[in-house]
């Protein structure tokens, strides 16, 4: 694949994941106390009441961050990090909300989304986004350094 | 610190600072060091008992007295038990939040619709061995519903079905 692909690629990505890390992060911005409720019904009991209400209160500003970030090609690899962090852990929370049954609301867009196989498919393509945004950074930064 | 790091920090730190100052400024903030205490649950209807809870003995909250809270209409009543037995029969201002049903979005969003933060609420399940109403406690805490609010009628069903109390039969 040429760079020029390469880095449309990227870009279209880049700007897709987001978009969807700034709706999420929106939708969740105006409702701290339902986040936290959406946040404690995945039942991580071992999770300290703190911990939770730290993270309802922090999550959507770390969402809406990321998701511009990444728009912005001097600022893509650490946003990278963060969105993909962020993802796995709501896959992993997802898939033990499914293996346990539990019949919630994903939390994904502050409110009306219920976990399940679709969510999962949703976390799943932004992690391979992700990847194929790092991937596609790395191979032109290092076809830049050899010319 | 080589610059993606740096990056990286600034991502974390600086949204995180504003929405900690944004949380701290809005109407409905989350307090995110308040652990309250939740009260524990009356461990029966004022037939003995020497607990204490929230300040009121076991023995102030006897039957009689919830019979004037309802009959005052002071306090919001909860049936935490399933749909089935509350259409068998339930207090005649109850409202069913089964336990089992706590995690749904329209139960959420009933319990926004008719419970508001400064009413009082009473929960009963099925009885005294129950776990429905600790249940539903919790979720209520955890919906920010002030702890010192919430009390639960232990003895349950088996008491007030057997009580003078007004029922009702069918739907809330």
């Amino acid at each position: 694949m040429k760079d020029e692909t390469k880095r449309a690629v990227e870009l279209s990505l880049a700007i897709l994941v987001g978009l969807v890390f700034i709706i999420f992060g929106l939708s969740k911005l105006s409702n701290p106390p339902e986040l936290a409720q959406n946040i404690r019904n995945y039942r991580w009991d071992f999770l300290p009441g703190w911990f939770t209400r730290f993270g309802a209160v922090v999550l959507p500003w770390w969402e809406i961050a990321a998701g511009v970030a990444i728009c912005y090609s001097s600022w893509r690899r650490p946003a990278c990090w963060i969105i993909g962090g962020m993802t796995a852990l709501f896959a992993v929370a997802v898939i033990s909300a499914i293996y346990r049954g539990l019949d919630i609301d994903c939390g994904c867009f502050g409110g009306g989304a219920k976990v399940g196989i679709k969510t999962l498919a949703l976390e799943i393509g932004i992690l391979a986004a992700v990847g194929v945004i790092l991937k596609c950074s790395r191979s032109v930064e290092k076809n830049s350094e050899e010319e | 610190m080589n610059r993606p790091l740096l990056q990286f920090v600034c991502l974390l730190v600086i949204p995180a600072l504003l929405g900690l100052i944004f949380n701290a400024v809005r109407a409905n903030s989350l307090k995110i060091f308040d652990d309250r205490p939740m009260r524990p649950p009356l461990e029966n209807g004022g037939q003995g008992g020497n607990g204490d809870s929230g300040g009121k003995t076991v023995d102030e909250f006897n039957i009689e007295e919830l019979k004037t809270i309802l009959k005052e209409g002071e306090a919001i009543l909860i049936d935490a038990r399933k749909p089935e037995k509350f259409l068998a029969g339930h207090l005649v201002t109850a409202i069913n939040i089964p336990s089992t049903q706590i995690f749904r979005p329209e139960t959420i969003n009933k319990v926004k619709a008719l419970i508001s933060p400064v009413d009082e609420i009473v929960i009963y399940c099925g009885g005294k061995d129950c776990n429905a109403s600790k249940d539903v406690l919790e979720f209520l805490i955890g919906m920010e519903y002030p702890a010192e609010n919430i009390r639960i009628f232990k003895p349950g069903w088996e008491l007030l079905g057997q009580a003078d109390i007004p029922k009702a039969v069918g739907e809330e």
